[in-house]
């Protein structure tokens, strides 16, 4: 990212729409048995965190992504609950750098605990 | 030079755009390989392309093979990303078609690298083909006769590919550029003269007389 603000805020404001929904995605995937869409939602998360250097989530997914491509869905489930709880931490701290860098008013709220992946 | 991206993770094409931009690139993007083939296919489409294997609908494989199969598309410079690392990958990304294979999380310094390499090649490609096109419009403005002419030694008839006999000069008018202005040289005008005239001795000067 080369110290470019702009572009970092840019990048965060995306995951912060795009992460969210892709781990709602590989929820639903699971609950409907669909191993192909649990991997695609997954490789997918997994991508966009790499480039945030969210490297827990990226661990995370990439476990959901590999149970997924061995069609082991009860393992998928099980990796499935540490991404998400990876991504609860990542979202407000991700929001706090958001608003730091935008100079705007954003915060996180009080029950969301504030760890980067 | 225009570069296509073809990823369907928005953050790390964002992420991508904004470097090659920098870079001095002309960015095109596509979020899913149906699009990234309809660009790719676009007449003054991007020739030089990165192209994430694993994309919904038509992945990154699929494209390269493609790609390969249109001739229009058959030089253009296609490298994979793809998290999958290891030689049966990179092997079946490069059989599928790919020039160039980079595992992600990529390298800048390296992707620059090996962009510049993909418009080394397509800027000798479009050498190459141009030259080519020069010489052809040269050979199509240029017939030059060449070779062995099978002559008869007494009228002086070629034999053309068909195995006719032809007069000299239509044959050198239908093989080259050539056409006749018609004269008579000194000696037959004397045989002429002669036919014409038994009691005329003395052939005419030099002179030739045009049509």
């Amino acid at each position: 990212m080369e110290g470019d603000a702009a572009l970092v805020c840019q990048l965060i404001r995306l995951f912060l729409t795009s992460g969210p929904r892709l781990g709602r995605s590989v929820a639903e995937a699971l609950a409907a048995g669909d191993a192909d869409g649990v991997r695609q939602a997954a490789h997918t998360l997994k991508g966009s965190a790499s480039c945030l250097c969210a490297t827990g989530v990226a661990a995370a997914a990439l476990r959901v992504e590999a149970a997924a491509e061995a069609g082991d869905l009860r393992e998928a489930a099980g990796a499935h609950s540490l991404l998400d709880g990876e991504l609860q931490c990542l979202l407000p701290r991700l929001r706090d750098l958001a608003a730091e860098l935008a100079g705007e008013g954003l915060t996180t709220s009080p029950d969301e605990p504030g760890r980067a992946s | 030079m225009k570069i296509l991206i073809a990823e369907d993770d928005a953050v790390s094409r964002l992420a991508l755009e904004s470097t090659l931009i920098r870079w001095g690139y002309q960015v095109v993007t596509a979020s899913d390989g149906r699009a990234a083939w309809d660009a790719l296919r676009q007449e003054d489409g991007p020739r030089l392309a990165l192209l994430d294997w694993m994309m919904p609908d038509l992945d990154g494989l699929e494209l390269c093979r493609r790609a390969r199969a249109c001739p229009e598309l058959a030089s253009a410079y296609l490298v994979l990303l793809t998290a999958k690392g290891g030689t049966e990958n990179l092997v079946a990304g490069l059989e599928a078609g790919a020039d160039d294979y980079l595992v992600k999380p990529v390298d800048r310094p390296q992707l620059r690298a090996r962009l510049r390499v993909g418009e080394r090649i397509l800027g000798l490609q479009q050498a190459l083909t141009d030259r080519v096109r020069e010489v052809n419009e040269a050979l199509n403005s240029v017939k030059q006769l060449q070779g062995l002419l099978p002559i008869c030694a007494y009228c002086k008839k070629i034999r053309d590919d068909r195995n006719y006999w032809q007069q000299l000069e239509s044959y050198i008018t239908e093989h080259s550029e050539v056409r006749f202005s018609h004269g008579i040289c000194p000696d037959c005008m004397g045989r002429v003269m002669q036919q014409l005239s038994p009691a005329a001795q003395e052939p005419p000067g030099q002179g030739e007389a045009g049509d």
